[in-house]
């Protein structure tokens, strides 16, 4: 679903990509486990097609992003549910208002079935609570919650998620996987970027994959590039790595 | 970005962004009273110039020796003249009564001066033009060339005084719309302005989840022209309201020449305006939103 060729990207004089080669299959959690400063944000932001590599081939599915025209990239870009490190929310919209947005790009629902559709996300991210609230209002988790609603909101087949576990507790993090684990199931290819060891290691015991990237490098190299596919394992698995309430229901 | 998708987000912006509404429904509002008093202002004084050059302009006096019937003849060949609406000939007799009738309880003066003290002559009308001051000109030279007219009064200094009081009405009234466009140009500068830094983070939110710039652009270009559409259909009720309390009977005392009634702009103008309003508030609305894409501003 996703394949990076030799990937490189140079911000000024400092080369944060390096030889990048990775492939992450649709009905996969894939991990990219990243310190601070190790390129994590600019190969994702690249896989979502909102930077360009300087060298390299980038593709999704048969097309190959880094040779795209720039008029073409949004199109690529609709078909990926991207969560920016900093969430990227619309202050002075309620968080339902923002999960629409991704409804609103995609035209895929007009407005009032979409809201139901927005709803029934954030319920299942555990953030409903919240819904009708300003964005400028909610804590960081929620902040966070409402931005991984949005991007997966109208079920895109690619998940470029940077972060997702920052700022939230376990119980939400243990959500947050689950329904990971759950989208993967169904379908879709998801990539995570994480610095967080400790969701990193309770998503690869759950069944994701992982790489390590290591200032501006894939550790492993090639060997990463032969990567097994397969379905996921349940969901329960992951939310029993965390404890989560989701998996007691189950239980 | 579907229609209802657009209309969705233009109501939304309109609420995120109401200094930018505000700006631009005020700013052309008052566009629009400017634009549209200076339209009417310059009907009006059209209308006035039209009756005031549109009565007697020119008068040619007869000789002594012109009978009554040389002198029907001469009526006739100046009505037919290019230009002239009527002409009218005034007997000796009736130019005395009227003399008479002016100096009211003066009259006394005339008393002993016989029928034939004052020549007759024939009052020409001018069809109402823009040149009508030039065509008097030229009408009065060639009426003192014909056998019989012994003096031609062009009313020259009433047409000068005339004409400068109509080019003062007209700059004033060139001021007035410079302020209307004036008032479009800063509303549009100020929402594209307003609020800039906001909304590019924004527009950036929509690239990210793959909008066009023209799509992500749409909603902040219907609420733009929306409200500066608004604004201005205000602006011209406004001018209606005040051309029915205070400009039409205003009008009407102050101009006893015949002139008709001082009528509202047409149907087609107001609903011009109000689309050059629509078409300015949304291209401001579109800059407003303009935003790079991230590919681009990442370089």
């Amino acid at each position: 679903m996703i394949r990076l060729v030799s990937v490189s990207r140079r911000v000024g004089e400092r080369l944060v990509l390096d030889d990048v080669t990775l492939r992450a299959s649709a009905g996969e959690l894939t991990l990219i486990e990243a310190s601070r400063g190790a390129g994590k944000t600019s190969l994702l932001r690249i896989v979502a097609g909102l930077d360009r590599a300087d060298a390299g081939e980038v593709w999704i599915g048969d097309r190959d992003v880094a040779r795209l025209q720039r008029a073409s990239l949004p199109y690529v870009r609709r078909n990926v549910g991207y969560l920016p490190p900093d969430g990227g929310l619309i202050g002075g919209e309620t968080a339902i208002e923002n999960v629409m947005l991704a409804f609103a790009v995609r035209g895929a629902q007009p407005p009032e079935p979409a809201r139901l559709f927005a709803w029934d996300v954030l319920k299942r991210l555990g953030a409903s609570a919240c819904a009708e609230w300003n964005a400028e209002r909610l804590s960081s988790g929620e902040r966070r919650l409402v931005a991984l609603a949005r991007a997966l909101a109208g079920r895109p087949p690619v998940l470029v998620l940077d972060d997702p576990s920052a700022a939230l507790g376990p119980a939400d993090e243990g959500t947050v996987l689950s329904t990971l684990l759950d989208v993967a199931a169904a379908g879709a290819c998801v990539v995570v970027g994480s610095s967080d060891a400790a969701f990193v290691s309770a998503a690869v015991r759950a069944g994701g994959r992982r790489i390590r990237l290591e200032a501006g490098r894939v550790e492993g190299g090639a060997t990463l590039v032969a990567i097994a596919s397969g379905a996921s394992p349940p969901a329960r698995a992951a939310a029993a790595a965390h404890g989560s309430p989701a998996d007691e229901t189950e239980r | 970005m579907t229609v209802a998708w657009v209309v969705h987000r233009a109501l939304r912006d309109v609420r995120r962004h109401r200094a930018v509404a505000a700006v631009l429904g005020v700013g052309f509002c008052l566009a629009a009273l400017l634009g549209g008093a200076y339209r009417l202002g310059a009907r009006a004084a059209g209308e006035v110039a039209s009756a005031v050059r549109g009565g007697t302009a020119v008068i040619a006096y007869l000789h002594d020796d012109v009978d009554a019937a040389r002198a029907a003849v001469l009526r006739e060949t100046l009505a037919g003249l290019p230009g002239v609406g009527s002409a009218r000939l005034v007997t000796s007799e009736e130019a005395l009564a009227r003399l008479r009738q002016h100096l009211g309880p003066e009259q006394a003066l005339l008393d002993g001066v016989e029928d034939g003290f004052l020549p007759a002559s024939v009052e020409i009308a001018l069809t109402p033009a823009p040149a009508i001051a030039a065509r008097a000109r030229g009408l009065a030279a060639r009426l003192r060339r014909i056998a019989g007219i012994v003096d031609v009064d062009g009313m020259e200094d009433r047409a000068a005084r005339l004409s400068a009081w109509l080019r003062l009405a007209g700059w004033l009234g060139n001021v007035g719309l410079a302020l209307a466009a004036l008032c479009g140009v800063t509303a549009v500068a100020l929402a594209t302005g307003l609020g800039r830094e906001r909304r590019r983070a924004e527009g950036a939110v929509f690239a990210a989840l793959g909008d066009t710039r023209f799509s992500s652009g749409l909603p902040a270009s219907l609420a733009g022209g929306a409200s500066a559409a608004l604004g201005a259909a205000l602006g011209i009720a406004v001018l209606y309201a005040i051309y029915r309390a205070l400009a039409a009977p205003a009008y009407d005392a102050l101009t006893p020449l015949g002139a008709g009634g001082l009528s509202f702009l047409p149907a087609g103008e107001t609903a011009a305006a109000v689309a050059l309003a629509l078409a300015l508030g949304a291209a401001a609305g579109m800059m407003a939103a303009r935003t790079q894409d991230p590919a681009d501003a990442a370089r």
